[in-house]
């Protein structure tokens, strides 16, 4: 009696215990991937208009829609339509018109989305100076809904970047008004969106859970679920990969990290490099000796970049303009600065120091940077400066940075597909810090930067760009030194999947092993 | 005993006082501040006029005098309030309450793993001194020290799970399975604890050494107790005096290197989060995890003292 009594409890154990995964199996096999987030946990702020972390807009293409997106790809140079399924541009460059597609679900049951969320998400962020691009929008003065499927932007002056920097950037996601109002507060941590997956939690181990949104309108993703979990430690990140505990990492500075990969045949890997993204050596505009041109041009003239690119084999593609011509609004056709050192020392001695100056070199703890800067202070010893470098952890450099208490240092600048931005982040006046990145208080190109953005014939443009380009390398505020790229690795069961640039992952473009 | 406690009490809210104090001067000595750290992601990007800085000061208080800024938060402390984080947008004491679970965890298995290994290495070392086997045990609990915990990591990681796939590298593990927990505690357990072995079974070893000299272990063995008698109960229970004060400091010492072990094994946990927080400069959460930590620490410490009672009743606390 005994013993009949265990069996049937053992059966009945087993038929319990094995019902999820032979039932939920055939409902859905997809699989679930793991994936490292590309930037260090902080925050979980999931509503995009409250942006804080770079690790959190990781997140936002896989929950969010735009009305315009740049199409997914490494080199964003092409805008194509997301939520929008078609637009209009008036003759005076001073109202769009976006014509929505109808529907769209939100998902968890929120009904469609409509003209009315697309007006919300803009105006919220335009009337609250809390909102992370209070100030972004500042040049739109309305935002209408015209009818249930059709909204209409007006600018208060010509902005031929408004697509790029606006709609299909950081500002620009549309989220159900609904939710906001009902949530409030509660939205950041359980948004609702219309992307290709939707947000469940992120866990109390630290890790951001998404599943597939199967009523998605570009159709249902080939993974049943998301996790992002964040691996600092990019050897760690490496390990987990070959391991299969994740399926999809980065790695943006580590050589050794990508030659382990390279060599591993189960993990594909794939090369980015974000020609918008230039890694650059800056100067600050309290430090005397670099406000002379030819200082510039001599610590430029002093850079072998093919150290560099030894130094960094595989991950990061040299530069010697500052935009390159593959790019709009790029061109080759400047001023350059080859490696030249005897040039480098006649220059300093034109400028009044035959026998160099001490420079302070604010570097940030991090790589590349240490590496390339360790480089660049040997690069400029040799023409007789005395270099000190100065390694900070990247809060503390940046606050040196703001307040302007440094000589030289090295960043990166990146700014997606139109030059507007890039150019204005630089080198306008009204980009001076805390602004912007103009430390060196540049004042050469601010007419050609205003002309670039309210030009709407795109020739024009780029011949103004072009122009542009060239008096900045003349110049040379800053020196450009390499473009950013990283390496995409994945493992089984994914076979492809398109890279995105700019902390940019594409969760609907993974293809997994059938 | 209830004197001794008091007294022990007192003396702890001293010592928290100071912690407290030495860790608000010293996060706000270090360039940046929390502001400083959301600039230099969204600048150019985002809303950061002066005026915009200056408001986002205001609410977090940083615009006032630091002797104004400290009577405050003490003031909340004292009513049981750790302030809000500004990088979680949550209550201090609610993300500790989170994460610590797994600090704890992780401090306990590799304190029994540094038990469970240094202990018997220990006194196995004592006991035969001066043969082959010792100057093996030593020699190896010595490299075990001095090893950094971070490398002694990347190798059990490379090994074990790698290219003998046994362990999960990333993770805490799913709630609920103890044996995914585990699984994923193996590794980083070890890690800690390995080096914690080598410094149990080196002061085991010195505690043996002289326990085995003293005159109440020859007049036993004269006696002709039997030899793991004398072991035992004459010599282990009263080397385990100094090795428990050991055993206590390795507790400390194992949450704080949870930090390093927490990151590099892609954990949640205090140890991590003080990291992220003192990267992102936020003040209330590396305070709050800092009081946790030093709390932690004299509770541990006041165990031992209470467990030196226990192992020898002629201690009495007055």
């Amino acid at each position: 009696m005994v013993r009949r009594c265990l069996a049937v409890l053992a059966v009945v154990c087993v038929a319990v215990t094995a019902w999820p995964w032979t039932g939920g199996a055939q409902q859905d096999a997809r699989p679930a991937l793991r994936v490292r987030l590309q930037f260090a946990r902080a925050g979980g702020i999931y509503d995009p208009a409250r942006w804080r972390y770079t690790s959190d807009w990781f997140v936002y293409p896989d929950l969010f829609n735009w009305l315009v997106r740049w199409k997914p790809g490494p080199s964003p140079n092409q805008l194509e339509p997301d939520l929008a399924e078609r637009w209009e541009v008036a003759p005076d460059g001073l109202t769009y018109t976006f014509h929505l597609r109808k529907g769209v679900p939100w998902n968890n049951g929120l009904g469609e989305l409509t003209a009315d969320d697309v007006a919300f998400s803009f105006r919220r962020q335009m009337t609250d100076p809390k909102m992370t691009f209070y100030a972004v929008l500042n040049n739109v003065t309305a935002v209408d809904a015209i009818d249930r499927y059709t909204v209409r932007f007006t600018l208060k002056e010509r902005d031929a970047s408004f697509l790029w920097t606006a709609v299909a950037y950081r500002p620009g996601f549309i989220v159900p008004e609904k939710a906001v109002r009902q949530l409030g507060d509660g939205f950041v941590k359980a948004p609702v969106g219309s992307g290709p997956f939707q947000f469940v939690q992120l866990t109390p181990q630290g890790e951001v859970v998404m599943r597939a949104n199967d009523a998605y309108f570009r159709g249902r993703p080939q993974v049943r679920q998301l996790t992002f979990v964040d691996i600092e430690d990019e050897n760690t990140a490496a390990a987990a990969l070959q391991r299969g505990d994740v399926q999809v990492i980065w790695t943006r500075g580590n050589p050794d990290i990508v030659k382990l990969l390279r060599g591993d045949p189960k993990i594909r890997t794939t090369r980015v490099v974000e020609y918008d993204n230039l890694f650059q050596v800056q100067f600050s505009s309290t430090f005397k000796p670099v406000q002379d041109a030819r200082v510039r041009q001599a610590l430029a003239y002093a850079i072998d970049r093919r150290v560099i690119a030894a130094a960094l084999p595989g991950l990061d593609a040299m530069a010697d303009v500052m935009r390159p011509a593959q790019l709009f609004g790029g061109t080759n056709d400047v001023p350059t600065y080859p490696y030249n050192p005897a040039k480098a020392k006649q220059l300093l001695r034109e400028a009044g120091y035959p026998n160099g100056f001490a420079l302070a070199f604010l570097v940030q703890r991090r790589e590349p940077d240490t590496t390339v800067s360790q480089i660049l202070a040997a690069q400029w010893q040799a023409v007789g400066l005395q270099v000190k470098l100065d390694v900070l952890d990247a809060t503390a450099a940046f606050d040196v940075r703001y307040k302007e208490a440094f000589n030289v240092t090295i960043d990166a600048t990146a700014r997606p597909g139109d030059p507007h931005l890039f150019f204005w982040d630089l080198f306008d006046t009204a980009s001076f810090p805390p602004y912007g990145s103009n430390y060196l208080h540049y004042t050469g190109v601010d007419s050609l930067i205003d002309a670039g953005r309210i030009t709407l014939n795109e020739r024009q443009r780029a011949a103004i760009y072009r122009v542009l380009q060239r008096k900045v390398m003349e110049d040379l505020p800053i020196i450009p030194l390499f473009y950013r790229a990283y390496v995409l690795a994945t493992g089984d069961p994914v076979v492809s999947m398109t890279p995105g640039a700019f902390s940019m992952f594409w969760g609907d473009t993974i293809k997994v092993r059938r | 005993m209830l004197h001794y406690l008091v007294r022990r009490l007192l003396a702890a809210v001293a010592q928290v006082a100071v912690v407290l104090v030495i860790t608000f001067v010293l996060v706000r000595l270090t360039p940046g501040d929390p502001v400083t750290a959301y600039l230099s992601r969204v600048q150019s990007e985002a809303t950061a006029s002066p005026a915009y800085i200056a408001q986002i000061r205001r609410e977090l208080a940083l615009d006032q005098p630091l002797p104004v800024q400290f009577v405050r938060y003490i003031a909340r402390v004292v009513r049981g309030n750790l302030g809000v984080s500004y990088t979680q947008s949550e209550p201090v004491g609610q993300v500790i309450g989170d994460q610590i679970p797994y600090t704890i965890e992780l401090a306990l298995a590799s304190l029994l793993i540094a038990v469970l290994v240094g202990l018997p290495l220990g006194v196995y070392a004592g006991i035969h001194h001066g043969d082959s086997l010792d100057y093996v045990a030593t020699a190896a609990a010595t490299v075990s020290y001095s090893l950094p915990r971070f490398w002694i990591g990347m190798i059990l990681i490379v090994v074990f799970a790698v290219w003998l796939r046994l362990f999960p590298v990333v993770g805490v593990g799913a709630p609920g399975s103890v044996l995914d927990v585990l699984e994923h505690l193996a590794l980083p357990a070890i890690t800690l604890g390995m080096a914690e072995a080598a410094y149990i079974a080196r002061m085991t070893r010195s505690a043996m050494l002289e326990i085995l000299r003293e005159d109440y272990v020859r007049t036993a063995r004269a006696k002709g107790l039997a030899e793991r008698t004398v072991l035992l109960r004459h010599t282990l229970r009263n080397a385990m005096i100094p090795i428990s004060t050991v055993i206590g400091l390795t507790l400390g010492r194992a949450l704080g290197g949870s930090a390093v072990i927490e990151t590099l094994f892609g954990r949640v946990g205090i140890g991590s989060l003080i990291v992220l927080s003192i990267t992102e400069r936020d003040y209330a959460l590396v305070q709050g995890a800092v009081l946790v930590f030093a709390v932690g620490v004299f509770l541990v410490n006041l165990a031992v003292d209470l467990g030196y009672a226990w192992l020898n009743p002629r201690i009495r606390f007055t």
